[in-house]
């Protein structure tokens, strides 16, 4: 259903509800797989055998986990020290640039700079990552998130980048959870499919 | 596969308004993204979203405006506090929601906000609600229109 729109005055309104046109290569934005936490889950989430039919993925997370924690991600499962991360974040007081681990990180953040989760609570962090070009073997691997909470009494909106520096195509991209911490109910992770020409 | 993103709406004003409500949203989609393309009918106003008709956010900012790169309360405008909307240059603001349809927890959006002749700027705003939105209002802070010409796209994102 569309919604219903109205000004204070005139608008030309021009609701409309397209899918991708039938016998073309498909929908350039696909849903790849959704993970819903309804109880408390360690280790973190991962999506698998991800096709190489997409030119990029978006992942976009609604997330609970362990109060003062931040949130990582991994690709293909590699844990070795191949990953770096840059960020840009305002926490209301100021803007800060970071970087973590240098050339040997073993994961990227993706949130968690200058505002960490909140625990169980009805409030969460949000993000949108997007992974480019995850299954080109001539490249390393970027991805760049927008995320940020709004907790109490801290706050963080921020800008992430992560490299991952392997030529392999991602076929697997996990949300971690450092070690010890876990994702809540209501915890929500999305993974998407975009496609090019 | 079918799509995961669904454009709903579109709204060019064909006169200045001074509030753009986008009401009776279907719950049938995770995530709301809005792409806005407005002028203000006068200089140093900021965008301010109400959620099912009064939840109002609060939020924080940060944002770059030429020569600083600065944080700040962005007291839930989503184009946040500090660098302001414009009446001769047109302002982008890509405006998301998150889990808009879910119950039980409280909705907060990621908002980028771009007006050319004065800066960029990013937010984070709350929505104290854990109620599934279904109306969305935008308004100016301190009395502003939206110029015609100003327009509006909703798009749905299923999960």
């Amino acid at each position: 259903m569309s919604p219903l729109v109205s000004t204070f005055a005139g608008a030309a309104l021009r609701p409309y509800g397209f899918t991708a046109g039938a016998g073309g290569p498909g929908p350039a934005f696909e849903l790849i797989a959704t993970t819903l936490i309804s109880s408390t889950t360690s280790g973190g989430v991962t999506f698998s055998s991800i096709p190489a039919t997409y030119t990029h993925l978006q992942a976009r997370f609604v997330t609970f986990a362990d109060n003062g924690y931040p949130l990582v991600i991994r690709f293909n499962g590699d844990t070795s020290s191949i990953y770096s991360e840059h960020d840009l974040t305002g926490n209301r007081s100021s803007v800060t640039s970071t970087s973590t681990s240098g050339t040997s990180g073993t994961f990227a953040y993706i949130f968690g700079n200058r505002a960490q989760h909140n625990g169980g609570t009805t409030i969460p962090a949000v993000g949108i990552v997007d992974i480019l070009d995850y299954a080109n073997t001539n490249k390393y691997k970027t991805a760049r998130t927008f995320s940020g909470i709004v907790n109490s009494s801290t706050y963080e909106v921020g800008l992430w980048s992560a490299n991952w520096r392997s030529t392999s195509a991602i076929t697997s991209v996990s949300f971690n959870a450092l070690a010890g911490w876990n994702f809540y109910s209501g915890t929500r992770i999305s993974l998407y499919g975009v496609r090019g020409s | 596969m079918a799509t995961a993103i669904t454009p709903l709406a579109n709204v060019t004003l064909g006169s200045s308004a001074m509030t753009v409500t986008f009401s009776s949203i279907s719950g049938s989609y995770r995530d709301l993204y809005f792409v806005m393309n407005v002028v203000a009918s006068s200089g140093g106003d900021s965008i301010r979203a109400t959620v099912n008709s009064s939840s109002t956010g609060i939020g924080v900012e940060a944002y770059g405006n030429g020569s600083s790169a600065l944080s700040s309360n962005s007291f839930g405008l989503i184009s946040g506090a500090n660098v302001t909307v414009e009446s001769t240059d047109r302002n982008q603001l890509q405006f998301h929601i998150l889990d808009y349809s879910a119950t039980g927890k409280d909705k907060t959006s990621l908002t980028r906000f771009d007006n050319p002749s004065a800066g960029t700027v990013m937010t984070c705003t709350r929505f104290a609600t854990t109620a599934a939105v279904n109306s969305v209002a935008f308004t100016f802070n301190a009395g502003a229109s939206f110029n015609a010409g100003s327009t509006f796209a909703l798009y749905g994102v299923s999960a």
